[in-house]
């Protein structure tokens, strides 16, 4: 029970990664922690305990600021690695 | 968006190219220092994005001892459109006056338009607008539209209801026209003849009928009556409808002089032209031209967008007139008399029709003796005494 009291939806949402995916043509990817490698077929990002991989063609941040990112492009996979 | 690309238009925004080892450090240092940067690409080992100019500024003390390198390469938006032409004071001067006299001119009425009007002339409702004030040139905020609306239906009896609706420089006067109801309409009426003749066709929709077909009938006489009397002594008034055909014996005549005087164009045109200015009119002529002138006159009014231009050049032809005496033949001014004859009783169903031709010293009469067919009922109010 306390188990699943630690691992409740607000905890989550406050301390993970948010990502929103609009078809595969758009993502907005909030909490993350910096930007590791960037090319237009590969981007890595900081996720604080490991990182995120985005890969595709022709990828482009189209917006960066504190709270997130969104990215653009033709996005085939998505890949965590802790 | 398009909001969000007004604002970085307006605020200003440049492309900046930074190149170093691991310049995607930039990136991590405008989100961790709160500078928002978008449309990020990388080309080579140069990473490319926009940023706004005052993020610029504060990016560059920022990134100082850290290896990287950033230099402007597209310069965007307002600021530098000012920096520019930041010493072309008439630039400035000309928008600032031109700006002014928008708003000076949007206060005052460019147009009037009336609509909804049938049967009362355009002209009557304008002219009473005038006389209330409403005219192009006047200010907006001098007109009251509630007070406005009432007089102009006060002053047109036949308007039920009107409206004064300014959008911008445009006022609009809706008008709805009073419908017009008979003075007898549903009073108790008899229908009486209007002519002398033998009726030929009855149709009688309310009252009683009075004559019967082939009765001859006198001018005056009752031909439907609106009063009904019961057998037990009440009695009861209606408004009688219907229609008498009957054939009447008429004469109409017309006499026409062998000597006439006509009006004839000599030719001679003078062009006045009138530049009008919300209705202020500057003439650009000198001189007057009075009787002995047709006048004809043109107004080219510049249309923008459904309204037109306060101003217009207003061109008035004068065309002198010259009169000429003119003798015509007895078969000219027969023609002339029977034309005008015949135009009176063109609506009438004609059974017969006998002409004479008078020769007189100085004219012709032309009499026409027909025989037709028309409807001679007419109303005629039932007047009674309501006192005891």
């Amino acid at each position: 029970m306390g188990r699943y009291k630690n691992n409740s939806i607000a905890n989550v949402m406050a301390s993970g990664v948010h990502i929103e995916l609009f078809s595969n043509k758009e993502a907005i990817i909030d909490g993350i922690k910096g930007v590791l490698e960037y090319s237009d077929c590969y981007i890595k990002l900081n996720i604080g305990r490991g990182t995120l991989d985005v890969f595709g063609q022709r990828l482009e941040i189209s917006s960066l600021d504190a709270e997130g990112m969104v990215i653009c492009g033709s996005i085939e996979k998505i890949e965590f690695c802790m | 968006m398009i909001f969000l690309k007004l604002y970085r238009f307006f605020v200003g925004k440049v492309r900046v190219s930074a190149e170093g080892i691991f310049a995607e450090r930039i990136l991590n240092l405008c989100a961790h220092n709160g500078i928002t940067v978008w449309a990020i690409r990388r080309k080579g080992d140069k990473l490319l994005f926009y940023m706004s100019v005052r993020d610029f500024f504060a990016l560059r003390k920022i990134i100082r001892g850290v290896g990287i390198r950033v230099h402007i390469i597209k310069k965007r938006g307002w600021p530098f459109i000012v920096r520019r032409y930041k010493r072309r004071y008439g630039l400035f001067i000309g928008a600032l006056i031109f700006f002014t006299v928008l708003q000076m001119l949007s206060g005052y009425v460019w147009n009037i338009n009336i609509s909804g009007n049938q049967t009362v002339e355009r002209e009557k409702i304008i002219q009473v607008c005038n006389e209330l004030g409403i005219r192009e040139g006047v200010r907006v905020s001098s007109l009251d539209p509630q007070k406005l609306r009432l007089e102009i239906v006060n002053r047109i009896d036949d308007l039920a209801w009107a409206a004064v609706n300014i959008e911008g420089s445009i006022l609009t006067v809706e008008v709805t026209e009073a419908e017009k109801k008979d003075e007898n309409d549903g009073a108790p009426c008899n229908l009486c003849a209007s002519a002398d003749g033998i009726i030929r066709k009855i149709e009688v929709e309310h009252g009683k009928t009075m004559v019967s077909v082939g009765d001859s009938v006198a001018s005056g006489d009752l031909l439907v009556s609106g009063v009904f009397e019961y057998k037990n002594g009440t009695t009861a008034m209606v408004a009688s409808e219907g229609v008498i055909i009957a054939e009447v014996g008429e004469t109409y005549s017309a006499t026409v002089p062998l000597t006439q005087e006509i009006n004839v164009l000599s030719g001679e045109v003078y062009s006045c032209k009138t530049l009008s200015i919300f209705g202020l009119k500057i003439p650009l002529y000198l001189g007057d031209y009075g009787d002995g002138y047709l006048r004809d006159e043109k107004i080219e009014k510049i249309e923008a967008n459904g309204a037109y231009l306060p101003f217009y050049m207003h061109e008035t032809q004068f065309r002198r007139v010259e009169k000429q005496t003119v003798f015509l033949s007895n078969e000219q001014a027969a023609a002339i008399a029977k034309e005008e004859l015949d135009k009176k009783i063109e609506d009438y169903e004609i059974i017969s029709k006998n002409e004479k031709i008078i020769e007189n010293k100085d004219s012709i009469t032309v009499t026409y003796d027909i025989v037709s067919l028309r409807d001679i009922a007419i109303k005629e109010k039932i007047l009674f005494n309501t006192t005891n």
